[in-house]
C-alpha cells in the first residue's frame, strides 16, 4: 500500500516539474502580464468607484466566483446541521 | 463550553470587548471599499464576538443577539440576497452581476459602488450565519 502511494505521488512530482516550465516568469511579457492586470488597477475606480481593487475585483467582475465561494461555506453549514445537528437546533 | 466560565475576570473583560468586536467587525465590512476588508473578513470577526458572548455570557442574554435556531435562517438570508442581487441585475442588463443598472437615479460607477456593497453584506450574513451554527452544533452538549 505504502509502495503505491509513493508510486503515485513519484509520478504527480513528474507532471508538476514538467508543468512548472509553462508558467511565465514573474514580470515577464507575456500577454497574461501585459493587458489585464494593469486594466484591473486603471479602470477600477473609473468603473466601480471603489479604491480598494481586490474588492472591485473580488465582488464585481469576479462576483460570480465569489457566489460559489459563499455556497461552499453555506454548503458546509448544511452538512454540519444534517449530520452532527440534533433536533434542538433544527 | 457554552454560558459563563468559573472566572469573573474573563466574564467582565469579554462584557467590555464583545461591543467592541461588533464595531470592528461592522467597519471592516462597511469600509471593504477604501481598506482591507471586506464581507468574508468583517463576517469572522463579527461571528468571533458573538462566539464569544456565548462562551461568557449566560444564554439567555447571547440567544438575544442571535439563537441558535436562528442562525441558520441568517445564512439562508445572506445567500439569498446575494442571488436575489444575481437575478436582479441578470433581468436589467442580461448579465449576470452587471451592476450598472442596478438603480434609475444613480450613475454609473455608484451603481457598481452599492451592487459591490449589497454583495458583500450578503457574504457577511452568509459567514456568520454559519460559523455560529458551527459552534453551536459542536458544544450543544457543553453547557
Amino acid at each position: 500500500m505504502k509502495s503505491k502511494k509513493i508510486f503515485v505521488l513519484f509520478f504527480l512530482g513528474i507532471i508538476l516539474f514538467f508543468a512548472q516550465k509553462d508558467i511565465e516568469n514573474f514580470g515577464s511579457e507575456s500577454i497574461v502580464h501585459r493587458k489585464t492586470n494593469t486594466t484591473y488597477i486603471e479602470e477600477s475606480y473609473k468603473k466601480t468607484h471603489t479604491k480598494n481593487v481586490v474588492t472591485a475585483v473580488l465582488a464585481d467582475w469576479r462576483s460570480t466566483d465569489t457566489f460559489g465561494e459563499t455556497m461552499v461555506i453555506f454548503v458546509a453549514g448544511i452538512g454540519i446541521l444534517l449530520i452532527l445537528g440534533t433536533k434542538k437546533i433544527r | 463550553m457554552r454560558g459563563p466560565t468559573k472566572s469573573i475576570v474573563v466574564d467582565s473583560i469579554a462584557r467590555v470587548l464583545i461591543p467592541c468586536i461588533f464595531t470592528f467587525g461592522f467597519y471592516v465590512l462597511f469600509f471593504g471599499h477604501e481598506s482591507p476588508g471586506g464581507g468574508f473578513q468583517g463576517g469572522a470577526i463579527i461571528a468571533s464576538g458573538i462566539i464569544l458572548s456565548r462562551m461568557t455570557l449566560p444564554l439567555k442574554d447571547s440567544f438575544s443577539i442571535m439563537s441558535d435556531k436562528k442562525a441558520f435562517s441568517v445564512a439562508t438570508i445572506g445567500v439569498f440576497i446575494y442571488l436575489s442581487v444575481g437575478v436582479i441585475t441578470f433581468f436589467q442588463t442580461g448579465n449576470y452581476f452587471d451592476y450598472s443598472m442596478l438603480t434609475a437615479i444613480l450613475e454609473k460607477p455608484f451603481n457598481h459602488y452599492w451592487g459591490i456593497m449589497a454583495v458583500e453584506i450578503g457574504v457577511t450574513l452568509c459567514v456568520v450565519g454559519t460559523m455560529v451554527l458551527i459552534f453551536d452544533v459542536l458544544a450543544e452538549d457543553y453547557t
